[in-house]
């Protein structure tokens, strides 16, 4: 049986009911066209309703991709409603299952569409957020899906700006339930939350990066640390040491435990408790508003997202 | 295929004293029905009076009725049995017995048929009556009496009549039955005429040995089911002990080896099934593995339910190869009761994997030891009846007992009956440089002919040798085979080597690698020749010889498209051998169009059959296994190179015949690289793919010492992100630097890698990121890249690298298994990765599910091992 295809509006969003089989010729070629001319129509909200396609070949799949593609692109988002047992053993076998947001209940994919409409953008790596209703919440938690980030981070959203968020905090996953945070504050707040070694501090320069637009001082927060290996030390003092000329750093041994055995060498900005840490670097830095705010961009539906910062240098 | 069998019908012909032995007579029929008697198209089938006569009335007494059942005159074995009773007279005999087994001489006069097997059962025995006494006197004066035209045997019990039996139709069957042939392209016409001959090979100057047989025989009366090991060293005869009992007993078995396509799974199970089961049930030659699996399993548990023990020989398991694990034919886990394998194999890796397996099951394990003197004595007598007691002590204390030295000395004192044994040096190796000493200077035709015999993956006849080398066969005889007979084992008019052990010696003390590479150039050439290409060889190693010769140019000219297209319609998946050769051959000369090249291969061959050797997808996705008991039993485990400082496991439970996930491990100097990823979907283009990423990490790796795993990525990504084929494939790398306590990873979608570090007593995942290789979801403007993660180790550290199959291995059951293996690494961190490797596995599973639909599934471990030199 070739693929039959029936759009239908409910609000802004279309659902397009699959009947038949999506295969090599005129079924995949009858899906692309499809989506193609609903984007061009502007509707960029669209649901695949598969629960009457009993297979699916490669081709099938390979078009569906360029859809989602195509529709990403103009600022939509497509999602699958109804997928056949078979077909979400299919979907799982080809890896297709982690592109596709899949529901088994329309009303709960039209009202996720219906709401979806911006994107945060990923103050580390400027990679936009998943869709987000448009009445968002004052303080919103956000992970980045770009796979090679996964940053967390918190975004408030002030009432007079509809574009622009501040960003509240960032945090980057080492291990399990452990992480690298930074706290927007007066001074910025650099968390090691767990342990700092060599492979946690493969991720300290990831973060560390981004700050130069946004910081002049950071104080290093040592608490909430269980362990510091020689390897991760040297990596935090080389990072300190290769940025200084952007922001400002001091090390807080407020609060360290002792069994992390810290000993840091007598030229590294350490300093006993965070008032004292924090003192000196009031000293260096600015009390410039600007400089101590993080911004990001609450990207409407574009076919890509800008990066900008409202910080000067 | 022909499902024609002929029928042997065994007469059995005897007084009633002897009914236990009427009885065991349809036993031994029925185990050689299941062994034997299907490498010849045979069944035999017994005739006996009180199981095929009816009651009624003739003329002639009873014996009126039952002759007519009988058919003596048309029966093809006539087994006579006699102990202390002559039998009850009859009208046309002194006994009916006498009167069949007159009969069936009468007719064999005629027509020689039926061959008459006469025995008599020498335990002791005291009349205790004149009755009695008449009839054994009766017994002694037939035996008296006995044709000078025939030979009869003597028994002592129940269980030796048995054996001698079972011997006996066995070598009926042998000598009078000529191998069946089968035209299925994937079943060699000769695959059984080899098996067999082996067997008679092996069993021809067989001596000593008695307790193994003694040994299992107390096993399978101790035991309900189980595994009974035959382990010895090199030529210790274990297969020579296999063969006797295969010979005397007419086990189901199969000899593991690396001729004759004697390793290959499908085969084995294909040979297998034949024996287990009758031939009209035999599966289709195209059946996938899983369901040749499947059956072989099923056909175990028929066994087990007719309550008569089911032994199968798998002789050398050490000769598979390091590709393959222990195989799905041993189905450790589910063995049924009443079925028992007698294993034979070298000490090593193979064999400890495969016994840490059996920790629930009954096993025991049967050390060879050395010959005894009597035994040497026997062997060298049948070779040289004249050889002194002084020579045999020598050659005794010069192979302190050691088989194959020992016949190594027999053959050579056959060929050479003044060969010296007061020279004979202390070591198997030894004797080997002494009698191949000529050859080290010698460049001549001997050299050439062991050359040949070394590279090549079949056994070869005189005239393939004489067209491999273009030297006449006359010449190839006296000059290149006389001179090296005694470690040749011939099957039939080809020749290989009697035991691995030689070529070993060979390929690492007298060849060189040049001379090797010439010798598999020659191969090919001949192979190629127009009038080969019906060979089955021609297809299987074509490509093979063509690519160890060094000659890519060549390879690449020859194994063209069409070559391709034949071979995947003759062969299936065995094609992917050949693509990965091209391939490799195509990096090698650094051809630019490399991608475009290899995929328009594949297609080809995807056109060919039809999309896909699997049409897609979704066939496949049905369940493996209707049940969880018996769920995924094939095992792939290859053995992987390593690094001083860290051993390294690779265990893969594939989802189809050739696996989508692949794993390379690659030695670069004080470094191990290693990779592990997976392709979506199954079947050939998928299995392409895989091997396609893992050779160019190999490559990249081996060649161009890239430091950066991060850009080690990038570069495959740029190499195959043009094309289609290659999209959204996981890869993980991580690279193991023991002597700088230090292990850098990077990766590219792949699940994440977990360190179990031995100072914390506790396992992390390790979040390492990174987008798949050559996305759908690119963002624009931007390059994908990968940053590498670096960890710090300490010796005792635990690094486990799977594929997703395990870690979302049943996700749609909302279940997925995710990290549970982390409690099962910390419990076995002591342990060897093997060790850890099959358990986290085993773990996987034993996790709940309602079906296994999923992936392939791979674990790699490596453990950084305690005990090195500080750096």
């Amino acid at each position: 049986m070739s693929l039959q295809l029936t759009p239908r509006k409910v609000g802004s969003v279309t659902i397009v009911d699959l009947v038949g089989r999506v295969t090599l010729g005129e079924g995949a070629a009858s899906l692309r066209d499809m989506l193609r001319d609903l984007v061009a129509k502007g509707r960029n909200k669209i649901v695949l309703n598969y629960s009457e396609v009993s297979y699916q070949d490669s081709s099938g799949n390979g078009e569906l991709v360029s859809g989602f593609t195509t529709v990403t692109a103009h600022g939509g988002y497509l999602v699958l409603l109804n997928l056949t047992k078979r077909l979400k053993d299919l979907f799982q076998i080809t890896k297709l299952n982690t592109v596709f947001d899949v529901f088994d209940n329309e009303a709960v994919a039209v009202r996720f569409l219906e709401t979806a409409s911006k994107h945060w953008v990923c103050p580390l790596c400027r990679h936009r957020s998943s869709p987000l209703p448009a009445e968002t919440a004052s303080r919103e938690d956000q992970t980045c899906t770009n796979a090679n980030c996964g940053a967390n981070y918190s975004v408030i959203r002030p009432i007079e700006s509809e574009l622009e968020g501040y960003i509240d905090r960032v945090q980057l996953s080492t291990y399990p339930d452990e992480s690298l945070e930074v706290v927007v504050g007066d001074p910025f707040r650099f968390r090691i939350v767990g342990r700092l070694n060599l492979f946690t501090s493969s991720r300290l320069e990831q973060l560390w990066r981004p700050l130069v637009w946004h910081v002049r001082t950071l104080l290093v927060d040592l608490r909430s640390l269980t362990e510091m290996s020689a390897e991760g030390q040297a990596e935090l003092l080389r990072l300190l040491s290769a940025y200084e000329n952007h922001f400002r750093c001091a090390i807080s041994l407020e609060g360290l435990r002792r069994e992390c055995d810290c000993h840091f060498p007598p030229t590294a900005p350490v300093y006993s408790d965070d008032a004292s840490a924090i003192a000196v670097l009031r000293l260096l830095g600015t009390t410039n508003a600007n400089w101590q705010a993080w911004t990001t961009w609450f990207a409407p539906d574009v076919p890509s997202p800008r990066f900008s910062s409202r910080s000067g240098g | 295929m022909d499902e024609h069998v002929a029928i042997i019908r065994v007469v059995v012909a005897s007084p009633a004293d002897v009914q236990s032995e009427r009885d065991i007579v349809p036993d031994v029929l029925d185990e050689l029905n299941r062994g034997v008697c299907r490498t010849r198209g045979v069944r035999f089938e017994a005739i006996r009076w009180e199981t095929d006569a009816y009651p009624g009335f003739h003329e002639l007494g009873p014996q009126g009725l039952i002759d007519p059942i009988l058919r003596l005159d048309e029966c093809d074995v006539l087994l006579g049995v006699f102990w202390k009773r002559f039998g009850s007279p009859t009208s046309t005999g002194e006994s009916g017995t006498e009167h069949e087994i007159a009969r069936a001489f009468e007719s064999w006069k005629a027509n020689r048929r039926p061959e008459i097997m006469v025995y008599f059962n020498a335990k002791s025995y005291t009349p205790k009556s004149k009755a009695e006494a008449d009839q054994w006197g009766r017994v002694l004066e037939f035996r008296e009496k006995f044709p000078k035209e025939g030979l009869f045997w003597e028994y002592r019990g129940r269980a030796q009549f048995r054996d001698l039996v079972r011997i006996h139709l066995t070598n009926y069957v042998l000598n009078r039955m000529e191998v069946v042939e089968e035209a299925d392209p994937r079943w060699p016409s000769d695959y059984f005429a080899v098996q067999t001959r082996i067997i008679e090979e092996y069993s021809r100057s067989f001596a000593g040995r008695e307790d193994v047989a003694r040994e299992f025989d107390g096993f399978m009366a101790s035991e309900p089911r189980g595994y009974f090991i035959i382990r010895g060293g090199p030529g210790q005869g274990k297969t020579a002990v296999c063969c006797d009992l295969i010979r005397k007993r007419g086990y189901v078995h199969h000899l593991i080896s690396r001729s004759g396509g004697r390793t290959e799974t499908d085969l084995i199970l294909r040979s297998l099934l034949t024996q287990v089961r009758p031939r009209t049930l035999q599966s289709e030659a195209s059946e996938p593995l899983a369901e040749l699996i499947k059956e072989f399993e099923e056909s175990l548990l028929g066994a087990a339910a007719v309550k008569k023990p089911r032994v199968l020989v798998i002789d050398g398991l050490d000769e598979l190869p390091a590709t393959a694990g222990p195989p799905p034919y041993l189905v450790a886990e589910a063995l049924p009761d009443g079925v028992y394998y007698v294993i034979s194999s070298r000490p090593g890796d193979a064999l400890d994997r495969f016994t840490d397996q059996l920790s629930s099951i009954p096993h025991h394990c049967h050390e060879l030891g050395p010959l005894n003197y009597s035994d040497m004595e026997a062997v060298l007598k049948a070779r040289k009846p004249s050889i002194s007691s002084v020579e045999i002590e020598r050659v005794a204390e010069a192979c302190q007992g050691h088989p194959l030295y020992l016949r190594a000395v027999a053959d050579q004192l056959s060929v050479q009956p003044n060969f010296n044994v007061q020279e004979l040096p202390p070591t198997i190796e030894g004797f080997f440089r002494r009698t191949t000493e000529f050859m080290r200077a010698d460049a001549g035709l001997t050299r050439e002919v062991l050359g040949v015999l070394s590279v090549a993956r079949t056994p070869l006849s005189v005239r393939d040798l004489s067209g491999i080398t273009g030297s006449p066969q006359r010449e190839i005889d006296q000059r290149g085979i006389r001179p090296i007979r005694q470690f040749l084992l011939a099957i039939g008019a080809a020749y290989t080597f009697y035991h691995a052990k030689f070529h070993e010696f060979l390929t690492t003390e007298i060849l060189y690698e040049d001379e090797l590479q010439t010798c598999h150039a020659a191969v090919a050439s001949w192979l190629n020749r127009p009038k080969n290409v019906a060979v089955p060889y021609y297809w299987e190693s074509l490509a093979y010889h063509l690519f160890e010769s060094g000659d890519y140019a060549e390879l690449l000219r020859t194994i063209t498209p069409e070559f391709l297209a034949a071979k995947v319609r003759r062969l299936g998946y065995a094609v992917l051998e050949d693509v990965e050769l091209c391939v490799r051959a195509l990096m090698e000369q650094g051809n630019p169009a490399l991608v475009e090249t290899c995929v328009s291969m594949v297609e080809r061959l995807r056109e060919v059959v039809g999309g896909d050797i699997v049409p897609d997808a979704v066939r496949s996705l049905a369940s493996y296994r209707a049940g969880p008991e018996a769920f995924r039993t094939r095992l792939i485990e290859p053995r992987a190179q390593s690094v001083a400082g860290a051993s390294v496991y690779v265990g893969v439970l594939p989802k189809a015949e050739v696996p989508a996930d692949f794993v390379e491990v690659v030695p670069c100097g004080e470094r191990l690289m290693i990779a592990i990823g997976d392709a979506p979907s199954l079947g050939l283009k998928s299995a392409f793919a895989a091997r396609f990423i893992g050779n160019l990490f190999r490559q990249l790796a081996e060649r161009e010492h890239i430091e950066d795993l991060g850009q080690l990525i990038a570069r495959i990504n740029a190499t195959v992100s043009q094309h289609e084929y290659f999209r959204r494939i996981s890869l993980q790398c991580i690279a193991v630097d023991p002597p700088r306590d230090r292990i850098n990873i990077a990766n590219a979608g792949h699940p994440y890698p977990v360190h179990y570090s031995a100072r914390r007593g506790e396992c992390d995942i390790l979040p390492v990121r990174g987008d798949l290789l050559h996305d759908y979801i690119v963002r624009p403007g931007e390059l994908p890249t990968w940053h590498q993660y670096r960890l710090e180790v300490e010796p005792g550290d635990i690094i486990i690298l799977v594929s997703d199959g395990l870690t979302e291995g049943h996700i749609l059951q909302g279940d997925p298994y995710e990290y549970r293996f982390t409690g099962v690494v910390e419990k076995h961190r002591n342990d060897g990765p093997a060790v850890i490797g099959e358990a986290i596995l085993d773990d996987w599973k034993a996790h709940l599910r309602e079906e296994d639909s999923a992936d392939d599934v791979t674990v790699v471990v490596v453990v950084l091992e305690r005990a090195r030199t500080a750096r």
